[in-house]
């Protein structure tokens, strides 16, 4: 009679088991993150191999095979949530450092181009522009008048332009 | 017994399954999470195996290969983390 009730409980639990493997097989399937497909592949694959190895351990009755099977589920509940978290921590870093990388291209790359200062209102002492020498704050030019710049003979500085526009002040 | 058997062959369905994950894997370290899964799969289907013929040192199998796919897998975590492995491939 014990005989049967471990062998049904060792059967329950095996089959707790497997059904806890296909329950992770189908979480890693549908997760999209690495972290959720961690979280249910090593969860239920602590739970699956506990159960197995006590239901094996219920089946097997009083017996070596038994204590040999609880010994193994013993270090296996104390070592695969190590490695897991080991896991996981490493790939955290990892993600960290391609964030970081990610973040200081887009930094380089996609910078905004500088805003324009405000152009600063011309005052002109003369109506007629040209007729006095200013100085341009933003070319950092100097504008003399024409008749300074205008040489001996009229015909040589065709464009009065060119004239009006001279040396550079620094 | 026949129970077993129906044991062993969804614990076998589930380790092709969970090698389908290594090759599915957007990212290096899915490809680790799957080689973990097979790995914990495969030593099911050894504890099972193991009480399927009586024999108690198929255990010790087990026992060594679970504890090599840990530290296989902590090492290989190790090797992506120095090398970068949370870009595509």
């Amino acid at each position: 009679m014990a005989d049967l009730v471990f062998r049904v409980i060792g059967n329950v639990l095996i089959t707790v088991g497997v059904l806890a493997v296909a329950l992770g097989i189908v979480g890693v399937f549908r997760f999209r993150d690495f972290r959720l497909r961690l979280l249910s592949a090593s969860k239920i694959d602590t739970v699956a191999l506990l159960m197995i190895l006590l239901g094996v351990a219920f089946r097997s009755g009083v017996s070596w095979f038994a204590a040999k099977s609880i010994l193994i589920g013993t270090m296996i509940v104390l070592a695969n949530p190590v490695v897991t978290a080991q896991l996981a921590a490493r790939q955290r870093e990892d993600q960290r450092n391609v964030d970081m990388q990610r973040r200081r291209e887009a930094q380089v790359y996609d910078e905004p181009l500088p805003v324009p200062a405000e152009e600063p209102e011309e005052e002109w002492l003369d109506d007629e522009p040209g007729s006095h020498w200013h100085i341009d704050p933003k070319r950092r030019t100097v504008h003399y008048p024409r008749a300074q710049h205008r040489g001996d003979s009229p015909s040589q500085n065709a464009s009065p332009k060119e004239s009006n526009q001279s040396e550079v002040f620094e | 017994m026949i129970f077993l058997r129906i044991v062993m062959f969804a614990l076998l369905i589930a380790a092709i399954l969970s090698a389908l994950v290594v090759l599915r894997g957007p990212t290096k370290w899915d490809r680790l999470l799957g080689y973990g899964l097979v790995a914990a799969k495969v030593n099911m289907l050894i504890i099972v195996f193991a009480y399927f013929t009586g024999n108690s040192f198929y255990l010790d199998i087990a026992l060594v290969y679970i504890i090599l796919s840990y530290v296989g897998v902590v090492a290989l975590a190790d090797y992506l983390k120095a090398h970068g492995g949370s870009d595509r491939g």
